[in-house]
């Protein structure tokens, strides 16, 4: 198991769980606050959820924007953008096809 | 029946139903409370008047944003005896969609389901069996194409099939049971990529999609520049110089001129004339400038950003100027505001309602208000350096945009609160309806007028009521020396300045006939631009963000403005 950011792009990977870590917590700016949108850990797994992100799915990386950019995410049909904080918490396994 | 709300995710065409289905008549307001935007229309179906709520698109009934709380409000505030959901369903991504699709089944409300995008499905392989889907979820389902309005017709039809489902499902099961479904009614095969697709990834790759980013802006510009000067110069601009100027000049003879209310409402006559640039007068230069010389970019910049936005790029834009916002602690979606603000700062600071908490509403209109000018400065910036090139130009943005990244950069740091990172739908490309568009241009620019204009006359007139009464020449005499010592330039310009506040393009217009140096005239378009926003904006930053918060913000741009005057008058 290895958080997205260590993962390889365009390959598929298994959504093995979002990590209860403090890693990501810390997000951007705000004097070390930040991350997480509002809402703390529970919240943002909710929305990780709606959009498709959630144990047991497939996702593709598909790009990754330098200098802590965000994470470009394939799910299903649509493309998502995360935060790299966030995206840290998405642990995942390749697939072998 | 007497009420139908649609709902959806988000970038699920919600908006080009709810055209198909109202036509005309349309009200946007705020959900009472809130500042979040939504739609209210009429249609008639059995020859009833039915109002169509657009409920802002949402992921789920479990509310995680200020816009899905809304649409959960409007759900408690309807009743499931009087009102029918119609739930708008992407069909090249059923899956994600249909965890709010069964949250609604759950409720007491009639639900009917449309499958929107259906054309769309066929060029990516995918199949979908309605008929089984509806059997399954116990309600009618529609395929639709609503920007060719096929499907409508249909909707209009058996709307009256819709009925309550009686689904009771836990919120953690809900996505077993999607998996279900999805295996019963859909296929997906292989496809080859659409020309599309291809842009899709060209625009949100890290290394060419820069360059796609700029081309798309540059064009922006070009657009908008285009629209917006059309506009001026063959509709607003005859309209008040061969309508509204004489009817102005038979007020003027009426109240006679020398009087205290000719000033105030007529200003100066400039060679016997209406001059409105010039005049100053509420009814001549204070109803031409927000309606002639800024309305028209308001209009332009509105109609590009609806493009971008129904095509699906701004998101894309958002995720490439991530890395650059967080500079400023802001994501990525805080490009939009200041994309607008290039245009007229006030649309930029109504905007920064889309950032998600009161730190970045803060930090965003601070720096859009020091650093970003409009259109209007702009131009009067080009026409006063132009004459020296590029080096002339040049320095003037290069300090405004250091600026922008320095104020940003120590906002980030001191202010307190959240910043949230980015986290957002890319939505694939697609061709905007042009009906939806001009609508959603048209209640912009409403909404622009009815927020906006009221307010910037009243600065208008107070900054008149001071001008009249010499209360800005008395502020720049006991300023004025003081200023002169800092940023080096002469007394007269110090007048400029305060001028400025009413409005900058003319302020810097007052500059020209001064003689002053290259370095002089750098130092005074900066300042210009940064010391204090115009009249309009200040009053809508006051609106926006409240009295502690515009003072903080105005403390900053002042000390600001004067630091970075002293700094440029160092180096010239």
């Amino acid at each position: 198991m290895i958080s997205l950011l260590e993962a390889r792009k365009n390959v598929p990977l298994i959504v093995k769980s979002i990590s209860r870590g403090e890693m990501g917590m810390r997000g951007i700016g705000g004097r070390g606050r930040g991350g997480g949108g509002g809402g703390g850990r529970r919240n943002w797994c909710r929305r990780f959820s709606n959009m498709g992100i959630r144990e047991g799915v497939i996702i593709k990386k598909i790009s990754m924007h330098p200098f802590f950019g965000p994470v470009i995410v394939r799910v299903g049909n649509c493309e998502i953008a995360v935060g790299r904080g966030m995206a840290s918490t998405i642990l995942v396994e390749e697939v072998n096809e | 029946m007497k009420r139908i709300l649609l709902f959806g995710n988000p970038n699920v065409g919600k908006s080009a139903i709810f055209t198909r289905l109202t036509g005309v008549r349309v009200v946007a307001s705020n959900y009472p409370g809130t500042t979040v935007e939504y739609l209210r229309g009429k249609t008639r179906i059995d020859k009833k008047d039915i109002e169509v709520i657009d409920v802002p698109g949402t992921y789920s009934l479990y509310p995680d944003s200020p816009a899905e709380k809304v649409a959960k409000k409007i759900i408690d505030d309807s009743n499931p005896k009087e009102t029918v959901i119609v739930n708008v369903i992407d069909s090249t991504n059923l899956e994600r969609n249909l965890n709010l699709t069964l949250q609604l089944l759950s409720t007491k409300f009639p639900v009917m389901v449309l499958l929107n995008f259906w054309d769309e499905t066929k060029h990516k392989g995918i199949t979908i069996d309605s008929n089984n889907l509806s059997k399954l979820l116990k309600v009618p389902v529609i395929p639709t194409v609503a920007i060719t309005g096929y499907g409508i017709q249909e909707l209009r039809e058996r709307l009256s099939e819709a009925k309550p489902s009686g689904f009771k499902i836990k919120e953690k099961d809900t996505w077993n049971f999607v998996g279900k479904i999805i295996k019963k009614v859909q296929v997906i095969e292989h496809h080859h990529h659409t020309f599309l697709q291809v842009l899709e990834e060209i625009s949100t790759h890290p290394v060419m999609g820069i360059f796609f980013a700029g081309i798309v802006l540059l064009l922006s510009f070009a657009i908008i520049r285009l629209i917006g000067e059309g506009l001026i110069g063959f509709v607003f601009a005859p309209i008040f110089e061969n309508l509204w100027a004489p009817v102005l000049l038979k007020l003027s003879a009426f109240l006679g001129n020398a009087n205290i209310l000719h000033k105030i409402l007529i200003g100066e006559l400039i060679e016997g004339k209406i001059d409105f640039y010039q005049s100053f007068g509420l009814l001549s230069t204070g109803f031409f400038i927000p309606i002639a010389a800024v309305l028209p970019y308001i209009i332009s910049f509105y109609f590009v950003l609806s493009i971008l936005e129904d095509t699906g790029y701004l998101p894309r834009l958002a995720v490439l100027m991530d890395r650059l916002m967080h500079q400023i602690g802001i994501h990525g979606m805080g490009i939009v505001p200041m994309f607008l603000a290039f245009g007229c700062n006030v649309p930029g600071v109504l905007a920064t309602r889309i950032m998600e908490t009161r730190r970045e509403r803060l930090i965003a209109a601070t720096v859009m208000s020091i650093s970003i000018p409009c259109m209007a400065q702009t131009a009067m910036i080009f026409g006063l350096l132009g004459k020296y090139g590029f080096k002339g130009i040049a320095p003037v943005f290069l300090t405004l945009f250091l600026v922008w990244i320095l104020i940003g950069k120590i906002m980030a740091r001191y202010v307190s609160g959240e910043s949230p990172e980015i986290f957002t739908e890319i939505p694939p490309y697609r061709v905007p309806h042009f009906q939806v568009l001009l609508k959603k241009v048209w209640l912009r620019v409403g909404w622009f007028l009815k927020e906006a204009l009221p307010f910037v006359l009243i600065g208008i007139l107070l900054v008149n009521l001071f001008y009249i009464f010499g209360f800005i020449n008395f502020v720049s005499r006991i300023f004025g020396g003081l200023l002169t010592n800092i940023l080096g330039i002469p007394a007269e310009a110090i007048a400029a300045l305060f001028i400025g506040f009413l409005r900058k393009d003319v302020a810097i217009g007052m500059l020209a006939p001064l003689g002053l140096s290259m370095g002089q005239l750098i130092t005074a378009s900066v300042v210009l631009t940064m010391y204090f926003p115009c009249v309009a904006t200040f009053v809508v930053l006051f609106k926006e963000l409240g009295f502690w918060d515009t003072l903080k913000s105005s403390a900053i741009m002042i000390s600001s403005a004067v630091f970075v005057g002293w700094i440029l008058n160092l180096i010239y």
